[in-house]
């Protein structure tokens, strides 16, 4: 249960990064100013105190690559990330994008049609249940077996 | 920044077990007050980067043991404040019971002659 709730949250945290982010930037500036008052409370200068506050706290920009880490799914979130990045150049140059677009959309229509003829010629059997007994038909038989039950006048 | 950390640091897991706690003694905390509170616990034999309490947060939040509510700081900023929930209440008490077994075998262990 515990799993399945973890990922909810995790899924929740992918559609909300931007709320997530701004929250834990609201407790890391309230963290760091209260350790800062302490330390003036120990007779700290507030230079001094900032410094020390920072220490105590840690590393900020580790604590926040770890926190958007957890947040949400890394993985998805970089592919999502890539995918935006692709998007945002293929706008950036609509010539190569309309060029590469057409070339992909050629390549892919060429293989294809060539693949149906093919297996359409060489893969499937004929529809019939013994190939290997078939026989080209006489040119004779053709008409008749168009037109079976008729008189063969 | 100094990655080579001194002796005394947070055990591996048990930071999730210490903040479950802080919370279930202290009520609701914001971050600061979390970490201080450990600290002053542990009278100066951890050394605890304070900024590694909000991960572990988030991760007991996710888990559904912790809640947290908007609320205003000492300093008259929005912060937000941690409670422990019914689920994070259970799971206190069964980690304090299998942190007390792996306890006393190993002092079992240690004090074999």
């Amino acid at each position: 249960m515990t799993v399945l709730r973890v990922l909810l949250a995790r899924l929740r945290g992918l559609v909300s990064r931007g709320r997530a982010d701004a929250a834990l930037d609201d407790d890391i500036q309230v963290h760091l100013e209260l350790l800062t008052r302490d330390y003036i409370h120990r007779g700290l200068s507030s230079r001094d105190a900032q410094a020390a506050a920072r220490r105590a706290f840690g590393g900020v920009d580790q604590v926040k690559e770890a926190y958007r880490d957890q947040r949400s799914l890394p993985a998805i979130e970089t592919f999502l990330q890539d995918l935006r990045y692709a998007a945002r150049m293929l706008r950036r140059d609509p010539a190569f994008a309309t060029v590469a677009i057409i070339s992909l959309a050629i390549g892919i229509g060429a293989s294809t049609a060539a693949f149906s003829v093919f297996n359409a010629v060489m893969l499937r059997p004929l529809p019939i249940t013994d190939p290997r007994s078939a026989r080209p038909a006489p040119a004779t038989a053709s008409r008749r077996g168009v037109h079976p039950g008729q008189s063969d006048l | 920044m100094d990655s080579d950390q001194p002796a005394g640091e947070v055990p591996y897991g048990t930071l999730d077990l210490m903040v479950l706690k802080t919370l279930q003694v202290m009520g609701a905390l914001h971050g600061y007050a979390i970490a201080r509170r450990i600290e002053q616990v542990a009278r100066g034999s951890l050394a605890l980067n304070q900024g590694t309490i909000y991960p572990a947060l988030l991760r007991l939040e996710q888990k559904g043991w912790i809640a947290s509510k908007w609320g205003v700081s000492e300093t008259k900023r929005r912060v937000r404040f941690f409670t422990i929930t019914r689920a994070g209440l259970r799971q206190l008490a069964a980690e304090q019971r299998a942190w007390a077994r792996t306890v006393a075998t190993l002092n079992r262990l240690l004090e074999e002659s």
